[in-house]
């Protein structure tokens, strides 16, 4: 029996992914739990096991394509079987199958350029844009958003010519990222390190926030005296070995969580022609691995006390760490914390299709002027928002930052 | 075999009729989802009448130096007057619990809903269910206090009467939307304990339903103890200020308030909802469950007492239900009487009343003489200090046949006087059955016969 390798759900909002890597090949035998691919989505690279055992007949979507998620992506059956391709296999994108098998006869290691003209540029409208599989790598090698090309193809899809004709008649483009050709950079000695598909999500996501949303931002500082009052308070209160210690993250998840719930404006995604006020508060949390950067989201953060907050972050970060993805929900806002590393203030860059990120930096002893006009000692603590201006307002942004202030400062608020 | 009762509700409905049927040989158990003593004990007149027993004495402090006494230390603990409070309330819960235990009383921590007439499905905190059966069910499910949501209810800064009885400092600024009783109770707190209070009120007098008269000397008390009332002034917004937590309260005709706290104090929403109601066909509104003078509902063996039933949401009309269903259920011919029910406000200076007041007597068309009688021309209210004794008695008797009708007091104990007023209302007293009765000397219960006398012209001290 033929069994069929489906693209992953990667998150509710994901309508498409991207086929990163085949870790197997065509005729390659494979034991049901053995890593067959890999998956790169708008969040996370991720991994795909077989599901059952046999040999990898057929390879439908090459690394480096992107399709639909749930299609069939691969088949998996007995030596010598025949593969009958359903409908619902026709539905994937063109493959353009000419163009990518001669860049794969090449088999040198892939070269800049082809990675990121490889790399699918995934818009935040592209769940509802309908293009060619060659017309958006056409867009993406020339830098245009594809959101913005008009489509004269049946249904209004935009085909290569499109894109063709768009590159000549405006002057809109904006280059994510030049082409390498095009620049000549001057001889130096080191080490050439190819970027890790990994790398390239993370190049490709933070160019395409930082030049195309206007990022502006509000930086407060927080006298953190009470909220670490209520910490120790609340660690005291824990067995010595029970490991679910509060960390000033979860306070500031705690407090963020809140801010989100009054200013259900921040809580917020940016899609092309709409807004979309989200439903649900789903706090992403920045983790950094050695190979780089992965966002966990905590769903429902209003929803949990702060200690089911504890326990679920550490949860989550732990299953980072391990590489594995363990939240599929869309963020709706993000958390960036360096406070452990001692900075004494940062900005971060927004995680598209949301509205805002935290950077939230160390806390540092300081000389401040109290209420009364005394000079004291406080522990302070800087934040700064980044937040997207085409949704968020200054105002807005203000109260925002300045509730999660509030919270920090009257941290009972977030014992409730 | 002992008739079964179940009472849902643990507050000065339900407890005390749950005491008063196992006095009458009832097999009881009561169903209540928080602590017992409800609303009245926990979170309403009890805590809050103890925390402004700690600003009297903290005013008598103040203010010693009139009586003779000289002290240096001026100052309170918040803290220690919430934590006292506390004590209080939970030494008395202790208290129902051991009158309880010695009327062999079930008392089971859940909610419960009715399922049919005599079947009631509990869940209790364990989230398992359970269902019983008894030959009647009370239903004391009691009130919460009302937040509608244009007020923008955050238990944080903007908060109801509940979450001002935990505050941890006395706030610096205070609005209290509503002014009526709980809310001018918390005005006079928070104002003695140096806040500054705003009384923001829709209509336009302060304490609405006492009467006129009296609801003035109180505005003027209050105005003169440096809190500022609003009247004829509905609020049209309520927003949150950041970092500093403030409240700013746009109010109709007057520029928008800045202040630490609002309270919101403008009546209850009666707990109708989840109880089953419908599910058994129980005839209800928005304004109560309807009853009859014997409590009973529409359904036989259903009853409802307290402020569920929406007549007169005071704990001791509550506690008077009770006890009149129970002995009902028991087969005693009672009849619930609305005649002489007394009402308080512990404000300072206080206010009690019981039977009729004016503005009732002329839309009656009723004949009526009024008897005045002020507490600075009594001895006792002279010796406890000039702003103490601020304040009268008026009595309301009828013209002809000299009946007191309406008693209503401010001033010094107003509340603790009231008992005799209230037993002149309900006995049908006449002026002369009052003059005939001798007053101890000094007390401030000469204030109250000498107000009756005042009505034909005789008081002494008038």
């Amino acid at each position: 029996m033929v069994t069929k390798i489906l693209l992953p759900q990667g998150g509710q909002d994901l309508k498409e992914a991207t086929v990163a890597r085949w870790l197997k090949a065509e005729g390659d035998q494979v034991k049901e739990g053995d890593l067959i691919c890999e998956i790169e989505t708008e969040k996370a690279v991720f991994e795909v096991e077989a599901e059952c055992d046999g040999t990898l007949l057929k390879i439908i979507v090459e690394g480096g394509q992107t399709a639909p998620t749930l299609s069939v992506i691969g088949y998996i059956g007995e030596t010598g079987e025949k593969i009958e391709l359903t409908a619902d296999d026709n539905s994937q994108p063109e493959t353009e199958s000419t163009a990518q098998s001669s860049d794969s006869k090449t088999d040198s290691p892939p070269t800049l350029e082809k990675l990121v003209q490889e790399a699918p540029m995934i818009s935040s409208s592209s769940d509802k844009l309908k293009i060619s599989g060659r017309a958006r790598r056409k867009a993406t090698q020339k830098g245009f958003d594809p959101s913005l090309i008009p489509g004269s193809g049946p249904g209004g899809r935009i085909i290569e010519k499109d894109v063709l004709s768009y590159s000549g008649t405006t002057d809109q483009a904006i280059t994510p990222m030049q082409s390498p050709s095009s620049i000549s950079y001057p001889d130096a000695a080191g080490k050439r390190a190819p970027l890790t598909k990994m790398r390239q999500v993370i190049a490709r996501r933070l160019q395409q926030s930082k030049q195309q949303l206007p990022h502006f931002y509000v930086t407060v500082s927080v006298e953190m005296d009470e909220a670490l009052k209520v910490r120790s308070d609340f660690n005291r209160a824990l067995n010595r070995d029970d490991n679910r210690k509060l960390s000033v993250n979860d306070l500031i998840i705690k407090a963020t969580a809140h801010a989100l719930e009054e200013f259900y404006e921040v809580n917020c995604h940016f899609r092309g022609d709409h807004l979309l006020y989200l439903d649900d508060i789903n706090i992403g949390v920045a983790v950094s691995l050695p190979s780089g950067l992965v966002v966990p989201v905590l769903e429902h953060a209003d929803q949990l006390p702060l200690g089911d907050i504890v326990e679920e972050t550490k949860r989550l970060i732990s299953l980072a760490k391990a590489g594995k993805q363990a939240s599929v929900a869309p963020g709706s806002f993000t958390i960036s914390n360096m406070g452990m590393l001692e900075v004494e203030s940062f900005t971060a860059i927004i995680n598209p299709p949301e509205c805002g990120i935290l950077a939230v930096s160390g806390i540092q002893k300081k000389v401040v002027v109290s209420d009364p006009g005394d000079l004291c000692i406080r522990q302070l603590m800087k934040m700064t928002l980044s937040a997207d201006h085409r949704a968020v307002d200054g105002v807005l942004a203000a109260n925002f930052t300045n509730k999660i202030k509030y919270q920090l400062q009257n941290p009972r608020t977030l014992l409730k | 075999m002992a008739k079964k009762i179940i009472i849902i509700g643990g507050g000065p409905g339900g407890y005390v009729a749950a005491i008063r049927a196992a006095q009458l040989g009832a097999d009881v158990t009561v169903i209540e989802k928080k602590d017992l003593g409800g609303t009245c004990l926990n979170r309403g007149c009890v805590p809050t009448k103890t925390m402004l027993h700690s600003a009297r004495c903290y005013r008598s402090v103040l203010n010693s130096r009139e009586f003779g006494v000289y002290n240096t230390l001026q100052s309170f603990r918040f803290d220690k007057m919430i934590k006292r409070k506390d004590e209080i309330v939970q030494t008395n819960v202790n208290g129902i619990k051991y009158l309880f235990q010695k009327n062999k009383i079930k008392s089971i921590q859940g909610t419960a809903s009715l399922i049919d007439p005599s079947t009631v499905s509990v869940r209790c905190r364990d989230d398992k269910t359970e269902r019983l059966k008894a030959d009647a069910i009370l239903l004391a499910t009691g009130s919460e206090p009302l937040t509608p949501k244009f007020l923008k209810f955050d238990g944080d800064r903007v908060i109801t009467t509940t979450e001002a009885l935990q505050l941890d400092q006395v706030p610096k600024s205070i609005a209290i939307v509503g002014g009526s009783v709980s809310g001018c109770e918390f005005a006079s707190l928070f104002s003695q304990l140096g806040a500054e209070v705003h009384i923001i009120e829709m209509l336009d007098r302060i304490v609405p339903t006492e009467d006129a008269e009296i609801a003035s000397k109180l505005t003027n008390a209050l105005e003169k103890s440096g809190i500022n009332i609003l009247t004829n002034s509905p609020v049209e917004a309520v927003e949150r200020v950041y970092p500093s937590g403030d409240v700013k309260i746009a109010v109709k005709g007057h520029s928008s308030l800045q202040l630490g706290y609002c309270l919101l104090t403008l009546g209850r929403k009666l707990n109708t909802e989840n109880i089953g109601l419908e599910h058994i066909g129980i005839k209800h509104t928005s304004a109560g469950i309807e009853v009859d003078d014997q409590m009973r509902t529409n359904i036989k063996t259903v009853y409802a007492v307290g402020d569920v039933t929406g007549k007169l949401l005071l704990a001791h009309v509550a506690s008077e239900q009770g006890i009149i269903a129970v002995e009902h259920i028991m087969g005693k011919k009672v009849s619930m009487d609305y005649q002489s029910v007394p009402a308080f406000i512990y404000t300072h200076p206080e206010i009690s009343s019981v039977g009729k007041q004016e503005v009732e007597l002329k839309a009656e068309g009723t004949k009526y003489l009024t008897g005045k009688n002020y507490f600075k021309s009594n001895a006792m209210a002279m010796g406890m200090g000039m702003g103490e004794a601020d304040g009268f008695v008026k009595v309301l008797a009828d013209a002809k046949s000299h009946q007191i009708l309406g008693i209503h007091l401010i001033g010094p104990h107003a509340t603790d006087l009231l008992a005799e007023a209230v037993m002149i209302i309900k006995n049908r007293m006449t002026v002369e059955q009052v003059k005939d009765v001798i007053h101890p000397h000094p007390t401030l219960s000469e204030v109250i016969k000498e107000a009756v006398l005042a009505t034909v012209g005789e008081a002494i001290h008038g």
